[in-house]
């Protein structure tokens, strides 16, 4: 009996060596490759995957070629703790991803326990950073702003067009859109913004015809929203159509052929929406990136495809820099992360292991998409 | 800040979603009725009649009414198709498994290959089909109704008044209500089961891909919308009463009306859950169903 297990055990350590032994460098990515966000994973893998292939065709990382091992959590943060912990079995020395914020605040502890590093490119809820870093979880980072930043200067912005007194906030119901919400509703008592109305809907319901009519009656001028991206195309498929005249702001999501079509259709006309990036972000780095994700994948770049990519070479050159492919060595050369991003800021963590990359200020006016500002969420 | 406007508003998208809620669980219904069976690939069903319709569409120039037709007819011969391998695959003299519990295992199975194919090839892009149904709301009295509802609205009423007529003025329909009130003595006077129950069946695809087209010109959607739709469509079954067609109907237009009628007033985060609330309260209540007057035993 001692001897079968004995055998067994040896016969997988054989087997997973095998894969150790292929001489490449294994990253893991946890995304919600299925449910309700799927389509954010979708455009995630198209960044990793333009990145891997350029990383790999300039000779890889320290001489190796990288690997991606993909998992999908679903956006669930207890399938997310289940498929993290499959990727720490593996033994992938760092993991990118989460995307939402659910997984990512359900996960943080698990690499804290591991001693591997999380890099975190999309997720946006700032309780992510408040629990990093010093006197957190200092193997947690996090490249992209989060919601308070990107909320102040969205009810900045607001009040800057003049006229708007009275917000509602739609938000879905887990940590991004509650984040969001609490986010938003702090800025815009700041500024002497009135809230009337606070709803938060499952992550992926259909149906909005009950909160559109809420708003339609409660004087809402301007609605600000924290929602998974095709819930809010949805939503604003259903208010378009309903006729609802406030204006949609918070985080909005304009590209992809879908956003494209509601955009020309006149669905978001007048949104004001301050976002972590826009392919019209006028770079030369941008553009040609924009142009590679055409190419490739014959649709425009988005967030999620920005945040891939800038997040697998954020961590080869931190793989690099630590000359080893060691969780420990990654997470210090992590720390000492200067990466030009393509939408023009270096990027560098603070002691709370949040980047301070460039936002981006979008209006749409007649059917169309216009970047007002780019702006240092510093 | 209750108004009349408001509340009138708020009966008339209760209405609407209610008829599409009784659109998706009349099926459900059905199979229960008549087979004992459920089905968990309900809600892939309403789903693959959408992108199906996203196909149609464009190809007929945009034509909702004409798409609409086509995948009427198609899924009355696929459902012909499919009900014969479904009986084949839960009959009795495949393994020593009953044929609920076949059910159960055979339409998850189902559920997931077709939710994961679909987004195989369609992606989880969101998807948004351009119809020939103008997009706008008109005023109705006080009410503001958009084009989208008032077709998905009247689709349903046309389909419930034929399923009516159907149940209770036709051989074919009496014969289906005979077989699901008292198997054996259908059987007694002649009727045939399997054809009882392949149409049955059939008759349950129709309603779900009736209730899948219905909400293309109003959502934009995923691979996933199924799954949502499928948990109301259950509950909305269960407190009507397993197996009771017009118990199920008349249940899913009170739920909508409720539904909007909770969101509307008291907090959006309750409207999801009166449908659980309500079938929590009935299996304490009144286990057998609101409508479960004259059930069968056993």
């Amino acid at each position: 009996m001692l001897r079968t297990v004995a055998l067994a055990s040896l016969a997988i350590s054989l087997l997973s060596s095998g894969a150790y032994s292929q001489e490449t460098i294994q990253i893991g990515a946890s995304m919600p490759i299925t449910g309700p966000v799927a389509n954010g994973a979708l455009q995630e893998k198209r960044g990793l995957e333009l990145a891997l292939e350029e990383i790999n065709a300039a000779g890889g990382v320290l001489g190796k070629p990288l690997e991606i091992l993909y998992e999908d959590n679903q956006c669930n943060p207890s399938v997310a703790v289940t498929v993290t912990n499959k990727l720490l079995e593996a033994g992938v020395p760092v993991v990118l991803g989460q995307q939402c914020s659910s997984a990512v605040l359900a996960t943080m502890s698990l690499f804290q326990r591991a001693e591997v590093p999380l890099v975190s490119a999309i997720a946006t809820n700032p309780k992510i950073s408040e629990l990093s870093g010093a006197g957190g979880n200092p193997w947690v980072f996090r490249l992209n702003p989060s919601d308070r930043e990107l909320a102040i200067a969205n009810v900045n912005y607001l009040v800057s067009m003049g006229g708007i007194e009275k917000i509602a906030i739609v938000a879905e119901s887990t940590d991004y859109g509650r984040g969001g919400a609490d986010a938003f509703a702090a800025a815009a008592k700041e500024k002497g913004l009135q809230i009337v109305s606070t709803d938060f809907h499952p992550l992926g319901a259909p149906d909005f015809t009950t909160i559109i009519a809420r708003l339609q009656n409660n004087g809402a001028q301007a609605v600000a929203f924290y929602q998974a991206h095709a819930d809010n195309a949805n939503f604003a498929k259903q208010a378009h159509s309903m006729g609802l005249k406030a204006i949609m702001t918070g985080k909005l999501s304009l590209d992809g052929d879908t956003f494209e079509a509601l955009i020309k259709q006149g669905a978001y006309d007048n949104a004001v929406t301050v976002f972590p990036y826009s392919p019209a972000v006028n770079t030369p780095e941008n553009k040609d990136f924009v142009e590679r994700i055409q190419a490739k994948f014959h649709e425009t770049a988005s967030y999620e495809a920005f945040a891939g990519y800038e997040s697998l070479y954020v961590v080869a050159q931190a793989i690099e820099r630590a000359g080893s492919a060691d969780p420990k060595s990654i997470r210090d050369a992590l720390e000492k992360t200067s990466y030009k991003s393509m939408i023009g800021v270096t990027v560098n963590f603070d002691d709370h292991n949040q980047a301070h990359n460039n936002a981006v200020i979008i209006t749409i006016k007649d059917h169309v998409l216009c970047v007002k500002d780019v702006f240092p969420t510093k | 800040m209750m108004s009349y406007e408001f509340l009138m508003q708020l009966v008339v998208n209760g209405i609407v979603i209610g008829l599409i809620y009784g659109l998706i669980a009349t099926g459900l219904a059905l199979l229960f009725g008549i087979l004992h069976i459920v089905n968990f690939a309900h809600g892939e069903i309403v789903m693959l009649a959408m992108y199906t319709l996203a196909v149609a569409v464009p190809f007929l120039g945009g034509s909702y009414i004409a798409s609409f037709a086509l995948i009427v007819a198609a899924a009355t011969m696929i459902g012909w198709l499919v009900s014969g391998a479904l009986l084949a695959a839960l009959s009795a003299r495949r393994g020593d498994m009953a044929a609920f519990e076949k059910s159960l295992l055979l339409t998850l199975g189902l559920s997931i290959i077709l939710l994961n194919g679909v987004q195989y090839i369609f992606t989880a892009t969101p998807m948004m089909v351009t119809t020939d149904i103008p997009v706008g709301a008109f005023l109705l009295g006080p009410v503001r109704l958009s084009y989208a509802h008032a077709i998905a609205g009247a689709i349903a009423v046309v389909v419930f008044v034929a399923l009516y007529v159907f149940l209770t003025r036709t051989n074919s329909g009496r014969a289906l209500r005979a077989v699901a009130q008292n198997r054996e003595a259908a059987l007694m006077i002649g009727l045939d089961p399997e054809r009882v129950a392949r149409r049955a069946i059939t008759l349950s695809i129709v309603l779900c891909a009736v209730g899948g087209m219905v909400l293309v010109p109003l959502y934009v959607f995923q691979p996933i919308v199924g799954q949502a739709l499928l948990l109301k469509a259950f509950a909305i079954v269960i407190i009507g009463g397993m197996g009771n067609v017009l118990g199920a109907a008349l249940v899913a237009l009170a739920l909508g009306i409720i539904e909007s009628m909770v969101g509307g007033f008291a907090n959006i985060v309750w409207q999801n859950a009166i449908a659980f609330i309500g079938m929590i309260a009935v299996l304490l209540i009144r286990p057998q169903g609101l409508f479960a007057l004259a059930m069968r035993k056993g």
